[in-house]
C-alpha cells in the first residue's frame, strides 16, 4: 500500500519536473558496454577508413546508444580488421586497440582537447599524449606549435590529420608509438 | 553451424537447470561428496558471505527464507537457487568439476559472444571463496584458464578504487538525489591520468523515451538494471560538462585483495541483469553491496530498509574506519567559469562580456585579444571557450542538437586561433585537492535526512499547541545547506500532529507529500529558471473553520537572485495553486497565485527564510487570500537546530518553536 502511495506520488513528482525543468541530457547519457565487453568498430578492409562516420557526437551515440543500452559493444577485444586474417602479434594488437581508444578519446572530448591544444597543456592533452604513445611535454608542444596546421573541422579529421603529421615529422615519429 | 548452436544452447540449458552435462567419474563423484559434506558441516550456506555473492536477502521475520534479488535464471546452478542457498551452493561445487574449456580468443565469426564461460570462471567469485574455505584438491577439481576474465582484468587493471558522487540535479527527476559510479584506478596510469580509468557504473537501461512510463517501470522494477564499465573521460563530459554536476572523489583504501575480491564479484554479476528500482534497487545500493563483496567483513547494505540516498551510502562508508583515504572534487563547468569570472577585474569582464554582444563588439574584442600575449587575455578567453562549452551543452540539453550556430562556431575558432599565439599556458585546474574543496558542499557531511521535530506554539486564539512532525526526507531550504546544494528544497512525507491544549484535541495539521523548490539564482553568465512544486494535505488557515482540511496541488516558476557567498537570496515565482476541500464553495478553488521570499544566511549556523503569497482564485471558491511567514534556525549541533516562526494566515496567527533532529 505504501508502496503504492510513494509510486503514484514519484510519478506525479517525475512527470511535474519533467515539463517544469526536464531537459535532454538523458539522451546522450553514455551507458557503457557489459563487464567484460569492449566497444566494437565495424571491419573495414581497408585500414585507413577506419571511421564510419565524420560528426561530432554522432560517434559518440554510436558507440554508447542509450536505447537499446549496450549496442555497439562487442564481448571482445575490439579489432581494426586488416585485409590479413591471420593474427597479428602482441605489439600490433596493442596498437589497433590505442588508436581506437584515440578515436573514441578524440570525439567525445573534441572540444577540451582542442581548447588544450591551443593552449599548449591541460589534462585531456596529456591523457591523449599517452594514448598516442609520445612522451606528454614533447607532445604537447609540437600541439601547440602545429596548431594552425591541423584540421579542425571534427574529431576524426583531427585525428587522421594528427597521425599523418606526427608520422612525418622526424623527431615525432620516432618517440611516438601508436601513431596510426 | 546450426549444430554448434544447438549445442552450445543445450549446454547453457544444462548449466542453467541444474543438470550438468557432464558425468563425474567415481573419484571425481568421492571428492564431491567429501566437500560437499564438509560444507554442510562448515554451514557454508548459513554463512554471511555467501548471501552476499549470490544476492539473498531474508524476507520473513522468523528470518528462515530467503530469496535472492537477482531474478535472471543462468545465475544460479540450481533447480530453485533463487530461494535455496542451500541447494545452491552444492550444486555450486558440482559445477566446478566439469572439465576445462578452451575460450577460443574468436569464433568464425570474429567474436566469441556465444562461447558459454567455465562455472569456475563465470563464477570466479564463489570459486575463489568455496576453495578457500575448503582447500579444493588440484588432483581432482582441475582449475579452468579463465582467458576472457583475465584479459578483463589486464585492462582494468585496478590498484586501487574511488567512489564517485555526481551531484544534485534538478533537471532530471532520477538524479535530484545525486548518483554515485566507481572508478578503478589503473596500476600504470591513474596516478597521472585518471581520466583514463575505467568507471563502473550501475544503471537501468532505459526501454522506453516517455518519460510517464520511464517513472512507473523505475519505480516497479519494470527495468533491467545492469553494471556497466565505461572510460571515466566519458562520465566526466556526462556530468561535468553536460549537466554541470560537480564530481566528489572519494578515494577508497582497500588492499589488493579487497579489489580482487570485488573484481571477481563484478565478473559474475556484470553478466545479468538485476530489476532496477529507483527507491531501493538503484545505483548507489548496488555500487554499496558490491563494496560490500570486497570483505567478508563489511557490513553495508543492512543499514538500508525501505529506500537508499546517494549520500546516505557514502554516510555509511564513512563508518567504516579509514576506508575513505583522500576526497577531492572535480568542479562542474559551471562552477569552473564562476570562478574564472571572479578572478577578472572589470575591464577584463567588460572585454569578456563584449565577446557575446553584437559583431561590432565582438570582432574589438576579438582584435584586442588577438593582439595580447599575456596571462589576463588568456584568463578571458579560456572563460570565453568555456562558456561557449557551457552554451553548447545547454542548447544540446534543450533542444537535442549537436552543436552551435554557425556563429559560435566561427567565434570558438577565432578565440582557439588568439589563445593558440600567447606563448603562456594558464593556470585552471579544475581538480581541486582535498585542501582547498570546500567543506561547506561536500554530500555526505550535513544534517542527516529524516528531520523529527518538536514544536511548541501559540495562535490567534491564544490557544497553545504542541506538535509532533516527522519528515521522511530530504532538506529543506533554511536548514544548515552544508553538503546540499544551496537554493534547493526536497521534502517528502512532511506529516505534522498538533495538540490543542484548551481543547484538548489531537488534530492531523498537516501532510505535505512533496514539497519541492529549486532557486537558480540569475547573473551575468548563467540565467536558470527557478521552479516549486507542493502536494500536500493541510488545514485551511484562511478562513475559520474548525479542524478543516483541504488537498494542495502547486506549481511554480520563477526567478531568484543572489550567490553563494553573498549570503542573501531573492526568489519570486508565479504560480498556479488549486486546493480541493468540501469545505469550500464548489468543493475547490484554481487560480494564479505569486510567491516572494527571501533568505538571509548570516553564517552557516544562523539563517532567517521570509516568504509571502497571495492566491487569487478563478474558479471554484474566488475569495483571495494572502499569507505570510518568517522563520529563523540556529543549528545547535550537526544534526540538531532550533527554529522560531511567526506566520499570518488570514484567519489565524502562530508564532512556534521547534527542536529539530535529524537521523
Amino acid at each position: 500500500m505504501r508502496k503504492l502511495g510513494c509510486s503514484i506520488i514519484g510519478i506525479f513528482a517525475f512527470v511535474v519536473i519533467s515539463l517544469l525543468a526536464g531537459d535532454y541530457a538523458w539522451a546522450y547519457k553514455s551507458a557503457g558496454c557489459g563487464i567484460g565487453a569492449e566497444v566494437f568498430k565495424d571491419s573495414d578492409d581497408d585500414a585507413s577508413q577506419i571511421f564510419a562516420s565524420s560528426t561530432n557526437f554522432t560517434l559518440f551515440n554510436q558507440m554508447f546508444a542509450i536505447t537499446s543500452g549496450t549496442s555497439g559493444c562487442r564481448e571482445k577485444k575490439v579489432l581494426i580488421r586488416q585485409k590479413e586474417e591471420k593474427k597479428d602479434d602482441k605489439k600490433k594488437e596493442e596498437k589497433k586497440q590505442s588508436m581506437l581508444d584515440q578515436q573514441m578519446f578524440i570525439s567525445a572530448n573534441f572540444d577540451d582537447l582542442s581548447q588544450e591544444m591551443a593552449r599548449g597543456d591541460g589534462e585531456y592533452l596529456n591523457a591523449f599524449s599517452k594514448l598516442l604513445g609520445c612522451p606528454a611535454p614533447a607532445f604537447k608542444d609540437w600541439a601547440k606549435k602545429n596548431y594552425k596546421d591541423i584540421d579542425h573541422t571534427n574529431p576524426d579529421k583531427m585525428l587522421e590529420s594528427i597521425w599523418n603529421k606526427v608520422s612525418t615529422d622526424p623527431g615525432m615519429s620516432q618517440s611516438c608509438e601508436f601513431v596510426g | 553451424m546450426v549444430l554448434f548452436f544447438l549445442i552450445i544452447a543445450a549446454f547453457q540449458w544444462c548449466i542453467s537447470a541444474g543438470a550438468l552435462a557432464y558425468e563425474l567419474s567415481p573419484n571425481e563423484k568421492q571428492y564431491l561428496d567429501l566437500l560437499q559434506n564438509q560444507a554442510l558441516k562448515l554451514e557454508l550456506h548459513e554463512s554471511r558471505y555467501w548471501h552476499v555473492l549470490v544476492h539473498y536477502k531474508r524476507i520473513d521475520i522468523n528470518r528462515t527464507f530467503y530469496k535472492s534479488e537477482v531474478t535472471q535464471r543462468d545465475f544460479f546452478l540450481s533447480q530453485n537457487g533463487r530461494y535455496e542457498p542451500k541447494e545452491e551452493l552444492l550444486k555450486t561445487l558440482e559445477s566446478f568439476f566439469v572439465p576445462p574449456v578452451i575460450e577460443p580468443d574468436e569464433d568464425e565469426d570474429g567474436t566469441n559472444d556465444n562461447f558459454p564461460e567455465h562455472p569456475q570462471c563465470r563464477f570466479v567469485d564463489r570459486y575463489q571463496w568455496l576453495k578457500e574455505q575448503l582447500h579444493f584438491d588440484p588432483r581432482f577439481i582441475k582449475e579452468q584458464k579463465c582467458t576472457r576474465l583475465q584479459k578483463w582484468r589486464e585492462r582494468l587493471d585496478p590498484s586501487s578504487v574511488t567512489l564517485v558522487f555526481a551531484s544534485y540535479y534538478m533537471n532530471n527527476p532520477s538524479s535530484v538525489f545525486g548518483h554515485t559510479l566507481l572508478r578503478m584506478n589503473n596500476r600504470k596510469s591513474s596516478s597521472k591520468h585518471p581520466l583514463l580509468d575505467y568507471g563502473i557504473n550501475y544503471g537501468a537501461i532505459r526501454t522506453t523515451n516517455n518519460g510517464l512510463v520511464y517513472a512507473v517501470l523505475g519505480i516497479f522494477g519494470g527495468m533491467p538494471g545492469r553494471f556497466l564499465n565505461i572510460p571515466y573521460y566519458l562520465k566526466v563530459q556526462e556530468y561535468g560538462n553536460i549537466e554541470s554536476r560537480d564530481l566528489w572523489e572519494f578515494d577508497l583504501n582497500l588492499s589488493q585483495k579487497q579489489i580482487d575480491r570485488m573484481m571477481n564479484h563484478l565478473w559474475s554479476v556484470g553478466h545479468i541483469s538485476f530489476p532496477y528500482y529507483f527507491f531501493d534497487g538503484n545505483c548507489s545500493y548496488m555500487l554499496l553491496a558490491l563494496l560490500e563483496s570486497s570483505d567478508p567483513e563489511f557490513r553495508f547494505t543492512e543499514h538500508f530498509k525501505n529506500w537508499v540516498i546517494p549520500a546516505d551510502t557514502i554516510r555509511v562508508l564513512r563508518e567504516q574506519p579509514g576506508l575513505i583515504r583522500k576526497i577531492g572534487m572535480r568542479q562542474s563547468i559551471a562552477a569552473k567559469l564562476m570562478k574564472m569570472r571572479e578572478m577578472m577585474t572589470e575591464k577584463q569582464k567588460g572585454i569578456f562580456d563584449k565577446l557575446f554582444g553584437d559583431e561590432n563588439d565582438r570582432s574589438d574584442s576579438l582584435k584586442l585579444l588577438g593582439a595580447s600575449n599575456n596571462q589576463e587575455a588568456a584568463l578571458i578567453i579560456d572563460a570565453a571557450l568555456e562558456y561557449l562549452k557551457f552554451a553548447k551543452y545547454k542548447h544540446i540539453r534543450k533542444t537535442k542538437q549537436d552543436e552551435l550556430p554557425s556563429a559560435e562556431i566561427k567565434l570558438r575558432d577565432n578565440l582557439l586561433a588568439a589563445r593558440n599565439n600567447i606563448s603562456t599556458p594558464s593556470n585552471s585546474e579544475d581538480f581541486v585537492s582535498s585542501e582547498a574543496v570546500d567543506q561547506l558542499k561536500r554530500p555526505d557531511l550535513g544534517n542527516k535526512t529524516k528531520r523529527l521535530g518538536i514544536l511548541t506554539g501559540r495562535d490567534l486564539r491564544r490557544t497553545w499547541f504542541s506538535e509532533l512532525n516527522l519528515r521522511l526526507a530530504f532538506h529543506d531550504i533554511n536548514a544548515d545547506q552544508t553538503g546540499y546544494p544551496s537554493g534547493s528544497q526536497i521534502e517528502m512525507l512532511t506529516t505534522r500532529l498538533r495538540y490543542y491544549y484548551q481543547q484538548r484535541a489531537l488534530n492531523l495539521d498537516s501532510i505535505d507529500v512533496l514539497d519541492v523548490m529549486s532557486l537558480a539564482p540569475m547573473n551575468a553568465l548563467f540565467k536558470e529558471k527557478s521552479w516549486s512544486i507542493k502536494i500536500a494535505y493541510d488545514t485551511i488557515k484562511d478562513k475559520i473553520c474548525d479542524n478543516c482540511h483541504q488537498a494542495r496541488i502547486n506549481f511554480g516558476i520563477g526567478a531568484a537572485i543572489g550567490e553563494d557567498h553573498s549570503n542573501t537570496k531573492i526568489y519570486g515565482l508565479a504560480k498556479l495553486e488549486s486546493g480541493f476541500s468540501t469545505n469550500f464553495e464548489r468543493h475547490f478553488r484554481i487560480g494564479p497565485s505569486v510567491e516572494l521570499g527571501a533568505l538571509w544566511r548570516i553564517m552557516p549556523k544562523l539563517s532567517f527564510h521570509w516568504n509571502g503569497s497571495y492566491f487569487m482564485p478563478i474558479f471554484g471558491q474566488t475569495m483571495k487570500y494572502g499569507q505570510t511567514g518568517v522563520e529563523g534556525r540556529y543549528s545547535t549541533g550537526e544534526q540538531t537546530d532550533v527554529r522560531l516562526k511567526a506566520t499570518w494566515f488570514k484567519a489565524t496567527n502562530e508564532l512556534a518553536g521547534t527542536m529539530n533532529w535529524y537521523f
